[in-house]
């Protein structure tokens, strides 16, 4: 079969046609690029074959089975499986139009070089030479492929359970079925039943507060102490830095385990020891008060976390030019002029983005609140809905998970820390001076 | 106020601050060389119970086995995260066009999501594809982090064009610019994103805990907990597997600890 084109541009609608009837068609038929067009064109047989797979999963994502009780357990509708296979499906159709969208682009492309160049060389179409190219592709292929299917794909998994009632004691897969809600749950979590409401609006107003003042506080003191170690002219600065940065390099697991013990009521160090030079005369109840357990949290943090800012902060301050300095000088500015009118702001336009990323990452960080004080003090409703006084919503989303099995619950609030973080992030990251400057 | 009592102020102040600091650590070691007994009584002075703290720890524990499986997720996870990571970061900033940064921001967008949330879908996921209790299963989901995506994106962006340009001329294939000029160009980046990836992968306790259900794939992190969640914890023991858990990460971070400030603060200016 010979075809060919013409190069004055006329046959654009017959290679984009050609390419939209069969993926990789126009790239055999006119370009004469084997390797490529039958990669596409197998792409596509594969796609084809699958298509009673994929509708078969779609219907199983809306309906997510009957219920058999009937049925030995093994063989009922599992729902939860059914709602994985969905989305992995959904998943796998984006990827696949994806690839087709690519093949028509690299058709008209091709066309638009043949008008050009006329017919690529053998060289040019070798696979040494399409792997050159696919570079870019195959570099990033891996990274976006386990984002999409280990981050993108539970993550849309969260979304839909909070939709729907999966949760115990009645509706757990395999036993049992798990159906679509609404927004049920949304209503029980933002008004519907008090409990439930009280204990979001007090764990949501919680978490902000402790991501303000966890980021505030360590920043603060990790600026204080790049000050006095950079500014003072003292000898043996390298030992202070090691010794500050001993609580950054231990695993948070095991210092918030040590502080545990430090602060226990009965018989930790902390209360002995005030109690013995007579400070106190009973012990102070360091994590059974909500109120003190909470600022145990926020301090034990500034200690765990300070000199992260600390080590940033001094790599900042020694990246500002001396000239700056010297200008002011002679100027006439004093020391505490120049640290207040020059050092601050560059320092804090330097790391602002860095705040942002510390504020998202206390709000989320598991470790600090759930190795110390395990969400606990308990409070009026935990037994119900098992939040804690120190619980923040991610140690709470553990907890309605790991021990009340409420999954739909959890997902609206993984939903409402996603749906709130996220804007804000942009947000930030788009007053950042790279992405100002078009890099980001 | 003269320069020598200011002097003496700031040692003062410094000094406070180091003890605290490190009051916890040392608590910590003494610990391990006491009956439980006597730290909960409050002794303060090196014992000479280590070794039986060891033994004990060594019967109710398999410690090494957990150690060695730390040890091997961690080192395993760093490799090729820092692999994947670099090379995509590489490939968004040099070949970057508009539907590259669209996805690149994507990307970004996803590193608010806390991990609690994806924990059950995952594990579901796993258990599916029968990965429970396997390396792979730990390793799938840590591999690429959009955060040493827009790190090395970002270190990426001071690496010179007209060296990948002239490397071009030269003959060389994207492949070899990438690892044989980008890669030891980028070492004090490369430096910090083992630091980061490394205690991350090492501390890990909630992925483990969901996917490694069999006793024998536990790791460290596990151990400590379940140490703890008994009604009677042996303080001795507790504090000595403690200090086993921090060595490792200590050690990394030490070493890698010049290029740590200098890889982050290029990371995210």
């Amino acid at each position: 079969m010979s075809v060919s084109l013409n190069r004055d541009g006329s046959s654009k609608n017959q290679v984009l046609i050609t390419s939209i009837l069969f993926m990789g068609l126009s790239h055999i038929l006119y370009f004469k690029q084997y390797i490529k067009g039958i990669l596409y064109t197998v792409t596509e047989v594969v796609g084809i074959c699958f298509i009673p797979f994929v509708i078969n999963g779609i219907y199983n994502l809306i309906t997510l089975g009957e219920p058999q009780p009937n049925l030995p357990v093994k063989e009922r509708d599992n729902s939860i499986f059914m709602l994985i296979d969905g989305i992995m499906i959904l998943t796998v159709i984006s990827i696949f139009l994806i690839i087709y969208i690519m093949s028509i682009r690299s058709a008209l492309q091709e066309y638009r070089d043949f008008c050009r160049n006329g017919l690529k060389s053998k060289a040019q179409n070798s696979a040494k030479h399409i792997v050159g190219n696919a570079f870019p592709a195959i570099g990033m292929a891996p990274a976006v492929l386990l984002i999409l299917f280990f981050v993108v794909v539970p993550l849309v998994f969260s979304a839909c359970v909070a939709f729907t009632n999966y949760s115990a004691p009645e509706h757990i897969t395999p036993n049992n079925t798990v159906d679509w809600v609404g927004f049920e749950n949304f209503k029980t979590m933002f008004g519907g039943e008090a409990t439930w409401t009280s204990a979001f609006g007090r764990v949501a107003i919680w978490t902000l507060v402790w991501g303000v003042l966890a980021t505030f506080t360590c920043y603060i003191g990790g600026l204080i102490m790049a000050v006095v170690l950079n500014e003072s002219k003292i000898k043996i600065k390298g030992v202070f830095r090691s010794i500050f940065i001993l609580p950054y390099a231990v695993p948070s697991v095991v210092s918030m385990l040590v502080w545990k013990n430090l602060l226990n009521g009965s018989f930790g160090i902390v209360n002995r020891t005030l109690m013995e030079i007579g400070m106190i005369h009973s012990p102070i109840p360091w994590l059974s008060d909500v109120w003190l357990c909470r600022a145990v949290c926020v301090l034990v943090n500034l200690w765990a976390g300070f000199s992260y800012f600390m080590l940033l902060i001094m790599g900042n301050m020694t990246a500002i030019s001396q000239d700056i300095y010297e200008a002011a000088r002679i100027d006439g500015a004093s020391r505490w002029y120049t640290f207040r009118k020059i050092t601050i702001p560059l320092i804090l336009y330097q790391t602002t983005p860095l705040i942002i990323m510390s504020f998202t990452h206390n709000i989320n960080n598991f470790g600090a609140i759930y190795f110390l004080t395990g969400g606990l003090p308990k409070v009026a409703d935990s037994t119900l809905t098992s939040a804690g006084g120190t619980d923040i919503l991610v140690t709470w989303i553990y907890q309605l998970t790991m021990t009340l099995m409420k999954y739909n619950y959890a997902s609206v609030l993984a939903v409402v820390i996603f749906i709130v973080l996220t804007p804000f992030a942009i947000f930030s990251f788009r007053r950042t001076k790279s992405y100002k400057e078009g890099e980001l | 106020m003269t320069r020598r009592s200011s002097n003496i102020l700031t040692y003062i102040f410094l000094t406070i601050v180091s003890f605290v600091s490190i009051f916890p650590l040392i608590w910590m070691l003494i610990a391990t060389t006491n009956r439980s007994v006597d730290i909960v009584a409050g002794k303060l002075t090196i014992g000479t119970k280590f070794l039986e703290n060891y033994r004990n720890l060594m019967v109710s524990q398999d410690l090494w086995n957990f150690f060695g499986n730390s040890v091997k997720y961690s080192i395993l996870t760093t490799v090729c995260s820092l692999f994947i990571c670099s090379l995509a970061g590489y490939s968004f900033e040099i070949f970057h066009d508009k539907a590259k940064d669209i996805l690149f921001k994507l990307i970004l967008m996803t590193m608010m999501l806390p991990f609690v949330a994806l924990m059950v879908p995952l594990f579901q996921m796993f258990s599916k594809l029968n990965l429970l209790n396997s390396t792979l299963g730990f390793l799938l989901p840590s591999l690429s982090t959009p955060f040493l995506i827009m790190m090395f994106r970002q270190c990426a962006k001071s690496f010179p064009v007209e060296i990948i340009e002239a490397a071009r001329i030269d003959g060389l294939n994207e492949f070899q610019i990438f690892f044989k000029m980008f890669v030891p160009t980028m070492k004090s980046t490369y430096a910090a994103a083992t630091t980061i990836t490394f205690m991350n992968a090492w501390n890990n306790y909630l992925w483990p805990k969901v996917i490694m259900t069999k006793s024998s794939s536990q790791t460290m992190p596990m151990m400590l907990s379940s140490l703890t969640s008994g009604y009677v914890t042996d303080y001795g023991m507790l504090m000595l597997a403690v200090l086993l858990t921090t060595i490792p990460t200590a050690i990394v971070f030490f070493v890698l600890q010049k290029n740590f400030a200098e890889g982050i603060t290029g990371a995210v200016k």
